[in-house]
């Protein structure tokens, strides 16, 4: 049988689109979508995203007008994905990426179930309270950077980056952390992780304070890994030139 | 006169002590925070309090002659200070294990060649039979 899947593409939503002037003097174009439980985010364009967790449905997008043509904004209704992509092939990638690169697509919505972010351009995002799905995965390509106060995901989070990506969140609250990196990836805070498990071919800045069962960390790359606080059992391969200091553990 | 012969020799006693596998502490620390290195660490604590009782470290390498004798050398620094000593060395393997008594530690290094494997117990207080 086949699947149905209901989209809501931008053509359709542009009806109910407001054109204003931003404070740059570029022509903007709003519109609100309405689903209030995006599980995924999908994004190949540069893109400014705020997570709030209000109960509102609402999804407020705000992008320049002349990419419009381009541009395709799409709600999966039946997985629950918000994505961000090119529909007109008369342009590439590049060449909208350069125009968003100044102006990039905002986006303000609320859910408390994200569980997967899969970005491959340029894509900033803040957690206002930081509650996302139980599962919670990050793969980055791209640049990402993410802050927030919390991140409350309770089973696991896990980062899988070959871009560069920052993540600047005060405390990590789950049970598990997983981050792989081949990129750059920066990442400090405290979790309540039992479990970190960190895994780096890439160069990795880590500064992390945790109280956890079990830090696993192997790594090939370079840079800095930095761990403190209690950990019961902790097991370090490290075969490449990462600086790896455990001496502020236990 | 006598109490003060007594507190001096206890103070110089605990300085020891504290001292006893210090360069083996330092140059572990040291090569476990400079990159190059497989490492394990282990604490078993007391369920209650969340003290430690027992920590385990395991530090292995390889191709590092010139660090495997540091490691001999240091071990060997310590030999004055230890209160059990056992120590073969059989063609390229060398091995000895030091052990303190106060708090209790075990420290063993193993050398083959350029692998270098250097495992230290210490146990801070024996378990209590309900938390073994």
């Amino acid at each position: 049988m086949r699947k149905i899947i209901f989209l809501i593409s931008l053509a359709v939503v542009s009806i109910c689109s407001v054109t204003t002037l931003s404070a740059q003097g570029i022509q903007e174009k709003s519109l609100t979508l309405h689903h209030g439980s995006i599980k995924e985010i999908h994004s190949t364009l540069p893109t400014c995203i705020t997570v709030a967790n209000d109960g509102s449905d609402a999804i407020e997008i705000v992008f320049p007008a002349n990419v419009e043509p381009y541009l395709e904004i799409e709600i999966d209704k039946r997985d629950d994905i918000l994505s961000f992509d090119v529909i007109d092939e008369s342009i590439t990638h590049r060449e909208l990426n350069a125009v968003l690169q100044k102006n990039p697509i905002r986006v303000r919505m609320s859910t408390a179930v994200l569980s997967d972010i899969l970005n491959t351009s340029d894509m900033s995002i803040t957690f206002e309270d930081g509650s996302v799905g139980e599962w919670f995965q990050v793969i980055n390509t791209g640049t990402l950077f993410v802050n927030g106060e919390v991140l409350a995901a309770k089973k696991k989070i896990e980062y899988y980056n070959t871009g560069t990506f920052t993540s600047k969140i005060h405390s990590y609250n789950t049970t598990i952390l997983c981050l792989t990196n081949t990129g750059f990836l920066y990442t400090n805070g405290y979790t309540t992780a039992k479990y970190v498990e960190q895994s780096s071919t890439g160069i990795e800045n880590t500064d992390l304070k945790v109280a956890c069962e079990k830090l696993s960390i192997s790594t090939t790359g370079s840079g800095v890994i930095k761990y403190e606080g209690t950990v019961d059992d902790v097991e370090i391969v490290s075969t490449g030139r990462a600086k790896i200091l455990t001496s502020k553990l236990n | 006169m006598k109490r003060l012969l007594i507190f001096a020799v206890s103070l110089i006693v605990a300085i020891a002590e504290c001292s006893a596998q210090q360069s083996i502490d330092e140059l572990l620390n040291r090569e476990i925070d400079s990159g190059t290195t497989v490492f394990k660490m282990a604490v078993k604590r007391d369920p209650e309090t969340g003290e430690i009782i027992k920590r385990v470290k395991e530090f292995t390498t390889t191709g590092n002659k010139q660090l495997a004798k540091e490691f001999v050398e240091a071990f060997e620094s310590e030999r004055d200070n230890v209160d059990g000593w056992e120590e073969n060395r059989n063609g390229g393997v060398v091995q000895i294990t030091a052990v303190w008594v106060n708090p209790k530690r075990i420290y063993t290094i193993t050398v083959a060649g350029s692998a270098l494997s250097v495992f230290t117990q210490t146990i801070y207080r024996e378990e209590d039979k309900k938390s073994k």
